[in-house]
């Protein structure tokens, strides 16, 4: 087992505890912290196989920008102060829906026995060329939905938005 | 034999999404847990990119990461809305559609 191996292995149990702490986290504010871990551990994990374009955008978009995003916006929401309700029968069939989902995908999938990936040379200029050469009209896209996303928070937050 | 890798991983992280999404009332979290699994689905996209040696799955994840990025600009602001409006966040709590 290599060191890249060993280290997939302990960012992933780390992935899977913070997410795994999401279902229990009773503040809102711990378990935007833990999905922070999530993406820095999912960051790790690209960085151990080689990909360091995709983990630097992983840390700087998902780990930086929105989950600042989260962070900054949880102070200016309102909580209720009531516990959420305990459903026995509710939880334990969504718990068998995620586990049938979890099955049912896994069925789906070919490769799963999959562990040493071929090294291949990502290198930045070859994503520079092909996003701004085959990918320019789906970045184009992109860009007018970061646009409108933002355009439609400006109108919900607004005052005039707000009210209406 | 089933060895972990990043797409069986990264199927682990969306049927937690999916629990989390499904277990929790907090709408916080349930946005959260959006994220969370658009992050799994990034996760796919770099297993295939890696498998197939092939430049262009990464460009999908990074078409992930921006629809992610909207995603949780619009649903923070819906948020921020929904809870000046009803004065909670949770999603039993809030009942009317009536704008």
């Amino acid at each position: 087992m290599s060191a890249s191996d060993i280290f997939f292995y302990i960012f992933s149990a780390g992935a899977v505890a913070g997410s795994l702490f999401l279902l229990t986290a009773k503040n809102p504010m711990k378990a935007a912290f833990s999905l922070l871990f999530v993406f820095l551990c999912t960051g790790l994990i690209y960085l151990s196989k080689g990909l360091n374009f995709l983990a630097a955008a992983q840390i700087i978009i998902y780990a930086g920008a929105v989950m600042s995003l989260f962070v900054v916006a949880l102070p200016a929401m309102v909580f209720s102060q009531k516990p959420e309700r305990k459903r026995f029968f509710y939880s334990l069939s969504a718990f068998i829906a995620a586990i049938v989902l979890f099955a049912v995908l896994a069925a789906s999938m070919p490769d799963f026995s999959t562990a040493n990936y071929p090294s291949y040379p990502y290198t930045t200029k070859d994503f520079a060329v092909i996003l701004f050469s085959r990918y320019w009209l789906q970045i184009e896209m992109v860009s007018m939905i970061l646009f409108a996303a933002i355009a439609a928070a400006w109108l919900f937050l607004s005052k005039q938005g707000g009210e209406r | 034999m089933i060895s972990l890798n990043m797409l069986s991983l990264s199927l682990i992280l969306f049927s937690i999404s999916a629990a989390v999404f499904l277990l929790r009332r907090n709408m916080f979290i349930m946005l959260m847990a959006l994220e969370l699994g658009l992050n799994s689905a990034g996760m796919a996209a770099a297993h295939f990119a890696l498998t197939n040696s092939q430049t262009e799955p990464v460009i999908w994840a990074l078409l992930f990461f921006a629809i992610a990025a909207a995603e949780a600009a619009i649903g923070l602001a819906l948020l921020i809305m929904i809870s000046r409006k009803f004065s909670t966040l949770n999603s039993d709590e809030i009942k009317e559609l009536k704008g």
